[in-house]
Parts: C-alpha cells; sequence; structure tokens
C-alpha cells in the first residue's frame, strides 16, 4: 500500500504533450472533412431535440451510439493505443458506450431527451454548447494550431463530456448507468492531461463536475415533479 | 561473414569480444566517452547512454519519429551505444527500431529490453516481440521490469543466456521502490545488471544496493538521473555554480551525471532526452575529472539546498 502512495500521476502518463497534440493533429488530418460532419450531427441533434422530441428519443441515442463507437475504433483503438497503454481498455469501454444507445434506440421509448427549450438558462446552453461547438476553439484559443482541435463524436474528451450534458437532461432512469463510462473518462483524461500541463485539461476538469452537478439537480426536480400531488 | 561482439559472446568467447572494444564502429577510448566494464562479461560500454520512456514515446508520428531517429543519430555520433527501453514505453521500441533501422546501426548498439508482464509463460514470446521492434538480433541485456514476476522471467532469461540468444540478465527497479526485494535477489540469483533510480536527490541506493553490486560484480544501469527532468528544470532556473568548472561540468545535467557516474559501482546512466544537444551533452559529462567524495557530497548538499 505504501509502495502505491508513492507514485504521482504522473509517474503513468507515458507521453508529452507535444506528442499527444500530434496525435489529433494526425487524426485530424486522416479523417478531414468528418469534422464537418460531426459538427452538422451535433446540430441536428440539439434541432431534433428542440423540435421533433418523439424523433429524438430514437435519433440522440443512434448518432451518440454511432460516435462511440467511432472514437472507439477511429481514434482510441487505431491510434492513441500507440502511445498510451490504457486507451486499447478505453476502446473497449467506449464500444460498449456506444452498444449501449444503439440498443437503447431499439427500445420503444428510445432515449428521452428534454431540453429546455424557452426557457434554457444560460448555464445549461453552456453545459451543452460546450463540449458540441466550441471545444474545438480551444487549442488555437490557447496557442496550439488549429489543427490539433478536438472535435465531439471525433476525439474522446469532447464526446464523453458532450454524451454527459445530453444525458443530464435526459427522462431516462438508465442515464445514471449511461453516465458512468463517460464520466469515468473525463475524469481520467483529465487528470492525465493536466499532467502534461494541456489547457483543455482544465476546461474538462471545470466543465466535468459542473455537468454532473446539473444532472443530480434536474434528477431530483424530476423526482419531486413525479411524486407532487 | 561479418563477426562482431554479439557472435563472440555467443560463443562464449568473452575477452574476444572485451577486444573488439565498444559495440560501436570505430569507437575510440581516447576520444570518446568514458567508459566501463560489466564485471561479468568483461563487455566494456560507455558510461552515459539513452533512456527512451516517454521521450521515444512517439507513434507513428512521421515528424517525431525522424526527430528521434536524430537524437539517436547524434546520441551515436558522440561515441554513445547503451539503449534502453521495455514493453510499457508504448511505441518506444518501434521508435528505437525506425532509428536504427534508419541509421543502419543494429549491429553496433547495445541493446537493453525488459520483461514486462504477469504470465509466467510469456517472457520469452514478448522478448522476441519486442527484439523484432528494435530489430537487433539479439538483446544485449534483458531485464525483468519492477521486478515483475521475476522468478518465473529470471528462469526464462537465464535460459536464454545459456542458449546464447541472451548475453546479460538484469532485474530492474525505480523510484526507490522495492529496494529490499532487490537486494535479496542480487544476493540469491547470478544476474549480470540491475537498474535503478539514482541521483543527488535519491540517494537511498548507496546505502547497500550499490555497495552490493560492487561486492557481487553486478554491473548497475541508473535511471531517472533526472527524477524524469524535473530535477534539471528546477534547477535551470539557478546559477550554475563556480565549482562546476573543477569537475568539467557545463551544465547542471553534466554536473547530476558526472555526480552519478563518480559512485564507482554505477556501471551506466541512461537519460531519456528528445533533444540533440542535450544527448550530446548528457555523453559529454562521462568523461574526466569525476568528482571526488567532498566534491560529490558538495553536490548533493548544494542541490538539496536549492
Amino acid at each position: 500500500m505504501n509502495e502505491w502512495l508513492s507514485y504521482r500521476l504522473s509517474d503513468f502518463v507515458m507521453f508529452s504533450a507535444r506528442v499527444y497534440e500530434r496525435q489529433i493533429e494526425l487524426y485530424n488530418r486522416e479523417f478531414a472533412g468528418l469534422q464537418i460532419l460531426a459538427l452538422c450531427l451535433a446540430v441536428t441533434m440539439i434541432w431534433i431535440c428542440l423540435r421533433r422530441p418523439t424523433l429524438a428519443n430514437r435519433i440522440v441515442p443512434v448518432i451518440l451510439g454511432l460516435g462511440w463507437l467511432w472514437v472507439a475504433w477511429s481514434f482510441l483503438w487505431r491510434r492513441y493505443a500507440e502511445i498510451n497503454l490504457l486507451a486499447e481498455y478505453a476502446a473497449i469501454a467506449f464500444a460498449l458506450e456506444g452498444a449501449a444507445f444503439l440498443v437503447l434506440a431499439l427500445r420503444k421509448r428510445g432515449v428521452a431527451v428534454q431540453l429546455p427549450s424557452a426557457s434554457m438558462s444560460s448555464l445549461a446552453l453552456a453545459v451543452i454548447a460546450l463540449p458540441l461547438f466550441f471545444y474545438p476553439l480551444i487549442a488555437p484559443l490557447t496557442g496550439s494550431p488549429i489543427a490539433a482541435a478536438e472535435f465531439f463524436l471525433m476525439t474522446p474528451d469532447p464526446t464523453a463530456l458532450g454524451t454527459l450534458a445530453i444525458l443530464a437532461f435526459s427522462g431516462t432512469r438508465l442515464r445514471w448507468l449511461l453516465m458512468i463510462a463517460p464520466t469515468l473518462w473525463c475524469a481520467l483524461s483529465a487528470a492525465m492531461l493536466w499532467t502534461l500541463d494541456l489547457p483543455s485539461s482544465r476546461v474538462l476538469a471545470a466543465a466535468l463536475p459542473v455537468v454532473l452537478i446539473l444532472a443530480v439537480v434536474r434528477g431530483l426536480r424530476r423526482t419531486s415533479a413525479a411524486s407532487s400531488p | 561473414m561479418k563477426t562482431n561482439r554479439r557472435d563472440l559472446l555467443k560463443l562464449g568467447v568473452a575477452a574476444g569480444a572485451a577486444a573488439l572494444g565498444p559495440l560501436r564502429v570505430g569507437a575510440q577510448e581516447t576520444s570518446g566517452p568514458l567508459m566501463r566494464s560489466i564485471p561479468s562479461s568483461d563487455v566494456r560500454i560507455p558510461a552515459v547512454g539513452l533512456g527512451s520512456w516517454i521521450t521515444f514515446n512517439v507513434g507513428d508520428d512521421p515528424v517525431l519519429l525522424a526527430s528521434c531517429a536524430d537524437v539517436m543519430e547524434a546520441f551515436f555520433a558522440a561515441g554513445g551505444t547503451v539503449i534502453d527501453s521495455s514493453p510499457m514505453y508504448g511505441s518506444s521500441q518501434a521508435t528505437i527500431g525506425y532509428g536504427l533501422e534508419k541509421l543502419n546501426r543494429s549491429d553496433d548498439v547495445f541493446a537493453a529490453d525488459k520483461v514486462w508482464t504477469r504470465d509466467s509463460d510469456a517472457g520469452a514470446s514478448q522478448l522476441e516481440l519486442s527484439r523484432s521492434r528494435w530489430g537487433v538480433p539479439d538483446f544485449d541485456l534483458a531485464q525483468v521490469h519492477n521486478l515483475l514476476a521475476w522468478e518465473p522471467h529470471l528462469e526464462t532469461l537465464f535460459a536464454m543466456k545459456q542458449a546464447g540468444s541472451l548475453l546479460h540478465v538484469g532485474i530492474t527497479t525505480s523510484h526507490g521502490r522495492r529496494h529490499g526485494e532487490m537486494e535479496a535477489i542480487m544476493g540469491s540469483q547470478p544476474i549480470d545488471f540491475v537498474q535503478l533510480t539514482y541521483n543527488p536527490v535519491d540517494r537511498e541506493a548507496e546505502e547497500r544496493l550499490l555497495p552490493m553490486a560492487r561486492e557481487r560484480g553486478i554491473a548497475v544501469l541508473v535511471n531517472r538521473p533526472f527524477r524524469g527532468g524535473s530535477l534539471a528544470d528546477h534547477l535551470a532556473r539557478e546559477p550554475l555554480p563556480d565549482w562546476a568548472t573543477d569537475i568539467g561540468a557545463s551544465s547542471w545535467a553534466q554536473i547530476i551525471l558526472k555526480y552519478i557516474l563518480s559512485h564507482s559501482a554505477v556501471t551506466c546512466a541512461i537519460p531519456a532526452t528528445t533533444r540533440i544537444d542535450h544527448v550530446q551533452e548528457n555523453v559529454r559529462a562521462a568523461s574526466d575529472p569525476l568528482p571526488d567524495e567532498a566534491m560529490r557530497q558538495r553536490i548533493a548538499d548544494h542541490i538539496r539546498s536549492v
């Protein structure tokens, strides 16, 4: 036990910040164009949630499921695992999460997502917009090349954070189960990237508790509303 | 057919192999780095090698692979030969293999790698996979990484050495951990090498392990000489003391390396770097004069005070 206490988190991070950013750059170059598709899917997802909630119950889990499977294979398994031994296990977890979303999409009720359209608070708006639309700006705004930008449904950090944000507005009782993998990933990735002094780690570390608190608050409100006479 | 040190050592001709000089074509001991003998084989290796933890884990990035090969080229040009890696280091083994092939140095390197698996039966196959990634005919040194499943793995490595497919066998630890267990193995197993953490701040090895290595004729590789870079980064803010010139050091990195190498039990320090100027500076530290006992104490005291 004492031996384990002597380890620091940085002892387990086996690559440098430059190598991590270069992996994102190479990945973006390899799949150039898909970033636009990913942004379009994110916009579509939000639009359907706001305008076609019944359809969203199936479309959202399908998009999330395919996104998690894509990140598992294209980034974690094929690329990140080259430099991070944990990425292989993460790829399996991402694949299982993606499969879970697809299975849930087949259910009669799908995965209900109720975005607070008319009275959407600025906090709720920020929680959803950050991972889905503004995460790619972190790299260029903090001095990294724009080629190292990370996109929702393309790289694991914004995908996991965005999924948590969407699940925070979900009414399905299974949301807590679905939130385990993205929560663990966000915590692990934030910690690893923090040791490398990467700015995105600060964003991830700050956003994760906000999203989780929002999910808990909304869950309590929903329970309270359901039990009121 | 070209006969090199590996061929001779496989045949058990240690003296003949030693006479060929270091595992590097054209090495001149008079102008190159300080050389140290491996007690069990009399093979001589430069006293500063090259580690690969983090620095060589660059995936398939062509730009960073080329950059690592440049570092290796500078390392070989400065007289270095010892490169150390592990299956635990991500893509580092493949990066080394890329560099060795690009530089045509596969026969010249003193290749040190590790076995790192809990599976008692997987040692030999893991080592073979590592060897293919390096692209070398054999490993000069195979070590049990962090003493993980050391008993079955040492058995495997000793059998490979007996069969002539491995030249030296060792064990490793780092961060000052499990020194008691390492001492017990050093006392009971016929190992050729130990690898441990040692620098002017982490000096626990001076108490028992280094004296024991000297006494039992076990070569010592020193990892984390700069504490993973943090010690050198911290000291970089401090001016170089006047007495640095007394030991021929022109940087904090050289002071640290000279401190390490001045311990008579140390065979080779293996700092890792991504920079050509740093690798040249590191290898140059393997040179006389080295600090005497009084200067060693002064170095340790000074570094601790800052």
